[in-house]
């Protein structure tokens, strides 16, 4: 593939492998399988898969920062050198000259126990070594500015903690370029950011690619963003490469099924523009006015400033209704959950459970889903004994009416009942979220509130979890609260939507009436930041 | 604001200390009829002793007066040769000093540099070598390694003093003693903080910008590993304090936890008294200084400034 270095090859990988060394009785694993990528100056190159597709690692080859215990094989070329030879001190020399990397949680990637500041000013002296205090401390107030961070003097004096994820992320953009790199590396830069920072991000990379003649090799699962902004796209699964080619090839007409799945299940299909239907089903949940306000600091007492996490909060949740709770972090969304599951009380307001339309003479019944599977399973009892204690603790004596419902919830969520012996650490990431519906589902709610139910997994395993949650309202006539910051999976499975931004209902519509161009400033903010949601556009960004 | 807080809850904690201790003498005997057989002293005697060392009237009183003198500064009379407590106590604090001090030193040689080697090597033999040495370390009582090194060293080697006082060569094998002991405990968390910071993706982002090895090291890995270690050691110090007691008695160095060894068979309650307060009141006070550094140490957990 990449066998031809012509003049222009900026970064060529060769034939690269990474493997992971066996320990305590693991046999080694290949992370990457023989992959040939080939980088040209003035490229965007995305490299996309899912998770465990060896994309990160590819890259982390690069600058050769992978974790103790793996080792790279083959040949990595950059400007015709390779770099796998290269002593320590080169690799310092290489990673401060040639190559900016851009990391996924900017939180994680600065220094928490030092300002930014400090880590500015200890990087600038490594490319100014001659230069005083004062000359350093206005070059990085010039590189802040450069990333369009507001007041930058001031940024320099505080800490990671004290500033939003979107501003960490441009910092540490201003750190990567500071040694004039020729290559930028983005390890998915704005999966932990909200969605319209994402697109401010994103702008901004391009921005400093075209003023500074750079290369940028943009990891990413999220094809959208490739769709809207890469010149070239390499697809990676189970570490090895499916197919590479220009973006525009690649879209209109990729070669393995592979990677038209990939871009299938990315594609956005607005809704259908349906009038609204009446609600007519019975009531189950409903928000009344609700308060609730938090407080920073002095041991929960109320001084200082709060923060509203629902201001005159109101909306409804009705019988078999899927409806979306959207909102970016910080708007309230989860404590509304907290609230409908009497985690936490309102401070004013009501939040009203309905009696039950399924099981008169009961109020409705509410289960929760929490965004990361694993972290709600215990990882040392096996899978079956979890849902029995579920069962055992609701009064359920009878071990063969136990092991019947089980086998009843497990085929409602679509997996095999040979789960039930395995621990959590032997499920996927799929298995391990439907595990968790599953004993959401035993004792058989009414209401089933799921708090990023798909976050924390692989596009291809959020549908087939969609999927089941629209089985689930079809086979039970369950309502679900789904909780999430992505509209595509509001476009897919809701009904309803609800969009929340400051403990504030901007929104409250059904699904069909989203894509109508009449909707608040801040809907329509989301709509329009959705990577991927303008027609693919064939004209290349030029560097 | 927060500060006056902290200090309240410190004296809190001491008038705790102090009642609990009170209570807890107490309530194993009459102190004068463990040091009087009431068979052959007269009644009068022993009251005139009951006075003198203010054991008359209700418990209830008697702590009233207790407390009063105790936040006057007096500490009562020992039993032992009837001086001054506060004498008697002060005396044996010097020597206790020098060996914790000695121990920390020891601790601090061993534990840092080796726990820094596991770290860097975590999962590899030799880290697992340090983890096992660390386990048969802690797992030794300090007795055993005292008597250990009293036999390899004075007893067949003929190099250190085996017991006693007066030279820096008596100090040595008792600092060994304890400083080993709690090393063991120090070098497993120096290991652990120190491998955590190295995991976190600042330093590998901070690798990726160029930075030198040695500078990532001391400006990166150690401020995100101090935390713990800051709460760890003055726990470890002040439990030094406590196995000195054997120690001490192990090696005759004279200081406070021989005293204490003694006061208890005595039942010396006002010596008793003095030492347990003074240990409480240093270690509660090392931790409100503890305390009042974490803000500094990780900004995170100061009070929100923006």
């Amino acid at each position: 593939m990449a066998s031809g270095t012509g003049p222009t090859a900026l970064c060529t990988v060769e034939n690269l492998s990474v493997r992971l060394a066996g320990a305590d009785g693991r046999p080694p694993r290949t992370l990457v399988d023989g992959v040939s990528l080939r980088i040209e100056a003035g490229d965007y190159f995305a490299l996309v898969g899912e998770s465990g597709s060896g994309k990160s690692v590819t890259c982390h080859s690069i600058m050769r920062l992978l974790p103790q215990g793996l080792t790279a094989s083959g040949r990595i070329l950059f400007e015709g050198r390779d770099i796998l030879g290269y002593r320590p001190a080169e690799m310092a020399a290489f990673r401060r000259a040639k190559v900016g990397m851009v990391f996924q949680d900017p939180f994680g990637a600065l220094n928490p126990v030092r300002t930014i500041g400090e880590q500015m000013l200890e990087t600038l002296r490594l490319h100014h070594p001659g230069e005083g205090p004062e000359q350093l401390r206005n070059r990085a107030i010039e590189a802040l500015r450069k990333v369009h961070v507001s007041e930058p003097g001031a940024r320099l004096g505080v800490y990671p903690h004290q500033l939003s994820g979107g501003l960490n992320q441009r910092i540490m953009i201003a750190l990567a370029l500071m040694g004039a790199p020729k290559l930028l590396i983005a390890d998915e830069p704005t999966t932990a950011l909200d969605m319209s920072v994402q697109a401010e991000v994103l702008d901004l990379i391009d921005e400093v690619r075209r003023e500074n003649d750079l290369s940028v090799l943009l990891v990413t699962h999220d094809l959208g963003i490739v769709r809207d902004r890469a010149t070239k796209i390499a697809v990676l699964r189970n570490g090895r490469m499916v197919e590479q080619g220009s973006k525009d090839a690649l879209v209109r007409a990729p070669q393995e099924e592979y990677s038209r799945a990939l871009f299938a299940a990315s594609e956005i299909t607005f809704p259908e523009r349906a009038e609204a239907r009446a609600r007519t089903a019975p009531r189950c949940l409903s928000f009344e006015g609700v308060n609730k306000t938090y407080f920073i600091g002095r041991g929960g007492r109320r001084s200082g400033v709060g923060i509203a996490a629902a201001k005159d909060l109101s909306f409804e949740v009705r019988q078999g209704e899927i409806v979306a709770l959207i909102g970016e972090s910080g708007s309230g969304k989860t404590t509304a959950a907290k609230m409908a599951m009497g985690l936490e009380t309102p401070d004013s307001g009501r939040v009203v459970v309905h009696p039950s339309s399924r099981a008169p003479g009961r109020t409705t019944s509410m289960q929760m889903v929490f965004q990361n599977p694993r972290d709600s399973l215990d990882p040392l009892m096996r899978v079956g004994d979890q849902l029995h204690e579920v069962l055992r603790v609701h009064g359920w004596r009878d071990g063969a009416a136990r092991i019947a419902r089980i086998a009843t919830v497990l085929e409602d969520v679509g997996i095999a009942p040979t789960v039930l012996d395995r621990r959590p650490t032997y499920l996927s990431g799929g298995e391990a979220q439907r595990v968790v519906i599953a004993r959401a589902l035993l004792l058989e709610p009414d209401v089933l509130i799921a708090d990023e139910p798909l976050s924390a997994v692989d596009v291809q395993i959020q549908k087939h979890i969609l999927a089941c949650m629209m089985r689930l309202r079809e086979r039970l006539g369950i309502a679900i609260l789904l909780i999430t910051h992505d509209l595509r999976v509001v476009f897919e499975i809701a009904d309803h939507v609800v969009v929340m931004r400051h403990g504030r209902v901007i929104e409250d519509i059904p699904v069909g009436l989203l894509g109508d161009g009449a909707r608040a400033p801040y809907t329509q903010l989301l709509i329009d930041a959705l990577p991927g949601a303008a027609p693919a556009r064939t004209e290349e960004v030029q560097p | 604001m927060m500060l006056l807080g902290r200090i309240l809850r410190a004296v809190f904690s001491l008038w705790a200390i102090v009642t609990l201790v009170f209570v807890a003498l107490r309530a194993t005997g009459d102190p004068i009829l463990a040091i009087f057989d009431p068979d052959d002293t007269t009644a009068e005697a022993i009251q005139s002793y009951r006075e003198i060392w203010g054991y008359t009237g209700t418990t209830l009183e008697q702590y009233i007066r207790y407390v009063g003198n105790l936040a006057a500064g007096e500490f009562g009379f020992s039993t032992m040769g009837n001086r001054p407590a506060a004498v008697v106590v002060m005396e044996r604090v010097w020597p206790t000093v020098q060996l914790v001090g000695a121990s920390t030193f020891i601790m601090f040689a061993i534990g840092i540099p080796v726990g820094t080697l596991a770290a860097m090597k975590v999962g590899t033999r030799i880290d697992r070598a340090v983890m096992a040495f660390s386990t048969v370390g802690f797992a030794l009582p300090s007795f055993v390694l005292g008597l250990g090194l009293i036999l390899l060293l004075s007893v067949n080697l003929r190099l250190l003093p085996g017991n006693g006082t007066g030279t820096i060569l008596h100090l040595i094998m008792p600092a060994l003693t304890l400083g080993i002991t709690k090393a063991a405990i120090f070098t497993r968390f120096v290991r652990s903080s120190l491998a955590d910071a190295l995991r976190l993706q600042c330093i590998t982002a901070a690798r990726a910008r160029g930075l030198g090895e040695g500078q990532i090291f001391l400006r990166h890995v150690v401020p995100n590993a101090l935390l713990p270690l800051v709460t760890i050691t003055p726990l470890l110090v002040g439990a030094m304090v406590a196995a000195a007691a054997v120690v001490e008695s192990v090696f005759g160095w004279p200081g406070l936890g021989r005293l204490i060894v003694e006061s208890v068979a005595n039942r010396d309650l006002a010596v008793l008294q003095m030492i347990v307060m003074m240990v409480a009141a240093l270690m509660i006070t090392t931790n409100l200084i503890v305390d009042l550094t974490y803000s500094t140490l990780d900004p995170r957990t100061g009070a929100g400034r923006s």
